[in-house]
């Protein structure tokens, strides 16, 4: 991983604002705070890995909106809800869209911590599976359209002399296309490259 | 004179004759300007100077004034032998007759001024005695005038013109002193009527008069005051049984009657028999001068007591309904001002915490401690006006009174609902004014009318598009002077049928309300002397608005 991670503070209090920054620079994170979701958009980098710890009642663009507009760029960061009261609706909203966390203010040291923690973790973990799909894209791309039959074959259990048959073709030639293409997406093994297959969500469609 | 039987005689009576027709004209002159109070003055000294001048020249001329070569001429009479005088009239004679005529010309101008009056007793009058006065002059000199030339056989005689004047005086005299008996019944009978009246409206009369420090009051008066029928009052007696916090006013408006010629109305408790305290109003004017010259104060004295015991109630009823409106209000903008109190909370909790963080390595960085510690006191300050607003609204304090910036007033109401207008998508355009002249009221009361109109605007808007909806908040000053403070709000408006009764008690259009917002708060600003109305806006939604009178200026 390149940059360190950081927590990208949304709210529109200033002195809640300056407190939160405070206590997690103290906490040695690296924070980036924001007074309005507007501002937090426009400046937003998205390739900049962490969390977002973010307000959800405020006047302009609320949180639930941030969250749309986020989902809406395609951007995966993980999201620490933060709000007044316990609004049970707004909540139910937020994690059905995969918010990390929703805690009531005042908020505790150790809960925001926990859940900026386990933010961290869920960026980190979603950047190393887009990493890895997109490895296996470039290395997918690589591939020539007959190799990528055979692959489907193999990934379905399919042995190589039924395959042959599909294909028109004999077994010898299947076997030549499964060590190519397994050279190319560099496995070692059919269990290597199955598992392969299925952390990069399936075999890409044509 | 008739029997006068030489010249010279006949010459000496005629010059005394002179003296009682001055005293007749100069009878005559201050008669009519006592009786009509009319007549040109000068017309009046004209008339007696030339009168004066003929009887003093007589003394001077021999043998007469009037005639050359006096003689005595013997004439038959009513059957009796009278001595006129005879001769040829000197230019002289003229001096006498132009006084008649100028006589004549006074009553008839005092007669014509007090026809002019106009009501038809002086119009009687003015004909009756100004014309018999002008007849009894006029044809006095004209007979005088053909009897001196012996065109008519007859001494000197005004005695049956006279008479006619006499009579005609006499009636019209009669008259008068029948009519002023008539008045002093009247007067009398008016008297008793406005004593039933005073009695029968509770009103003690009272008199002052400053020069023997005396006070004349009636039997009610000393009731209220608590005073014996006997007993002499003066004014310092009077006050001194007003309550002293009340005595100043009271000192002070008769003192300004006096001053300023003009009337007074002080409220003021007075101790009673028994030490009972009541309530009176004092309502006086300084009088016109009175007949003897002194200056005298008037004064009306009513029992107010159950008025203002009413009053009283009255208020107490609108500080209890005001009270549960509050609370009503305060409910409903409960989570509202949680959410408001848990932000300096959460930011008091995460400076501590940082701090505790910061003081736990190794040389902490003295300045930014200090940087935490003064805003965990700024949160908490903020934390503490908050509850402090939110005690207020729901208190239950005895109004207090001070001098308000309403852009004060209106702000913090704003706080209260700030988050109310986050939550619910409202955008807030407010301009008020700071430089508005203070008003006089309660700050909780007026803090609770401007909230009630925020919260119903917030409301009216529920149903438009989250985009739409924007309140208007605009304090400023009033175009009929004083301060209006406007709500106006992007919703569906009032409809019409509810416009006419929105005021009412228990009328409401909400689903969660009890219907007392708007009356109270209408009673909450007409209480405070001012005026509160709705009325849709041209475009779309509603205003509601109110206007407060300011300290030393009228309202509209």
């Amino acid at each position: 991983m390149s940059a360190s991670p950081a927590v990208f503070l949304v709210d529109d209090d200033p002195s809640f604002l300056r407190s939160l920054t405070r206590l997690l620079r103290a906490a040695e994170y690296t924070v980036a705070p924001f007074a309005s979701a507007a501002e937090f958009l426009r400046a937003h980098d998205p390739d900049v890995p962490g969390c977002l710890v973010l307000d959800l009642a405020m006047p302009g663009v609320n949180g639930l909106e941030v969250q749309d507009a986020l989902a809406a760029q395609g951007v995966e960061r993980p999201i620490v809800f933060l709000t007044g009261r316990g609004s049970v609706p707004a909540s139910v909203q937020a994690m059905k869209r995969g918010a990390v966390d929703f805690l009531t203010k005042p908020v505790t040291e150790s809960d925001l911590l926990g859940a900026i923690r386990e933010a961290f973790r869920r960026d980190a973990e979603g950047r190393r599976l887009r990493e890895e799909r997109a490895e296996f894209r470039r290395r997918w791309d690589t591939l020539t359209p007959r190799e990528r039959e055979v692959l489907r074959h193999v990934v379905a259990g399919r042995p190589n002399k039924q395959t042959a048959a599909e294909l028109g073709t004999v077994e010898r030639t299947v076997k030549l296309h499964r060590s190519h293409l397994m050279a190319k997406l560099k496995v070692g093994s059919v269990a290597e490259l199955v598992h392969l297959v299925e952390r990069a969500g399936g075999v890409p469609a044509e | 004179m008739m029997h006068a039987s030489t010249a010279v005689e006949l010459a000496s009576a005629a010059r005394w004759g002179q003296v009682p027709i001055f005293v007749v004209f100069a009878a005559i002159v201050l008669f009519l300007r006592r009786y009509f109070g009319t007549g040109r003055l000068w017309l009046a000294a004209m008339a007696l100077g030339t009168r004066l001048l003929a009887l003093l020249l007589g003394f001077a001329f021999q043998p007469n004034l009037h005639l050359r070569q006096l003689a005595v001429r013997q004439i038959e009479f009513l059957g009796q032998t009278v001595a006129t005088p005879h001769g040829v009239a000197s230019p002289w004679i003229w001096i006498g007759r132009a006084s008649a005529l100028l006589l004549v010309a006074f009553v008839v101008d005092a007669s014509a001024a007090h026809h002019r009056r106009g009501d038809p007793d002086a119009r009687r009058r003015a004909w009756r005695v100004g014309g018999s006065l002008a007849f009894f002059v006029a044809a006095a000199t004209v007979y005088d005038a053909f009897a001196q030339q012996g065109v008519i056989e007859s001494p000197y005689l005004i005695t049956p013109f006279f008479l006619v004047a006499v009579v005609a005086m006499g009636a019209e005299l009669t008259n008068d002193v029948v009519r002023a008996a008539d008045l002093s019944r009247r007067l009398h009978e008016s008297e008793q009527e406005v004593a039933l009246a005073t009695d029968a409206a509770q009103m003690g009369v009272w008199v002052w008069d400053p020069a023997a420090d005396r006070v004349w009051a009636t039997d009610r008066t000393r009731d209220l005051f608590g005073f014996e029928r006997s007993d002499e009052l003066t004014l310092d007696g009077l006050l001194g049984r007003v309550h002293p916090e009340d005595l100043e006013a009271l000192r002070a408006g008769i003192e300004r009657a006096l001053a300023e010629r003009r009337g007074f109305q002080v409220e003021c408790r007075v101790r009673g028999p028994g030490n009972a305290v009541r309530w009176l109003v004092n309502r006086g004017r300084r009088d016109a001068e009175a007949a003897g010259g002194g200056v005298r104060l008037r004064a009306v004295a009513v029992d107010i007591t159950e008025r203002r015991r009413a009053e009283e109630e009255a208020r107490r009823n609108r500080e209890e309904i005001a009270h549960v409106s509050r609370v009503a209000l305060a409910n409903e903008l409960a989570s509202s001002l949680a959410h408001e109190l848990n932000q300096p909370l959460g930011a008091i909790l995460s400076n501590a915490q940082a701090m505790r963080r910061l003081l736990a390595r190794d040389g902490a960085d003295v300045r930014e401690l200090r940087a935490v510690v003064e805003d965990i006191i700024a949160d908490d300050q903020h934390a503490a006006g908050v509850i402090q607003r939110m005690r207020e609204l729901v208190s239950v304090g005895e109004p207090r009174l001070d001098d308000l910036q309403v852009a004060d007033v209106v702000g913090d109401a704003l706080r209260l609902v700030r988050r109310e207008l986050t939550d619910r998508h409202v955008t807030l355009d407010a301009a008020l004014a700071r430089d508005l002249p203070l008003v006089h009221g309660d700050r909780v009361q007026l803090g609770q009318v401007v909230l009630n109109l925020l919260v119903n605007a917030i409301d009216a808007m529920d149903a438009v598009p989250p985009g739409d909806r924007t309140l208007h908040v605009v304090a400023g000053r009033a175009d009929g002077g004083g301060v209006e403070v406007r709500v106006s709000d992007t919703g569906s408006g009032i409809r019409e049928d509810v416009l006419d009764r929105m005021f009412e008690q228990f009328v409401t259009t909400k689903a969660h309300g009890i219907g007392m917002g708007l009356a109270i708060s209408r009673s909450i600003v007409e209480a405070h002397g001012g005026n509160l109305w709705a009325r849709n806006n041209p475009d779309r939604g509603a205003s509601v608005a109110f206007v407060l009178p300011v300290e030393g200026g009228a309202a509209a």
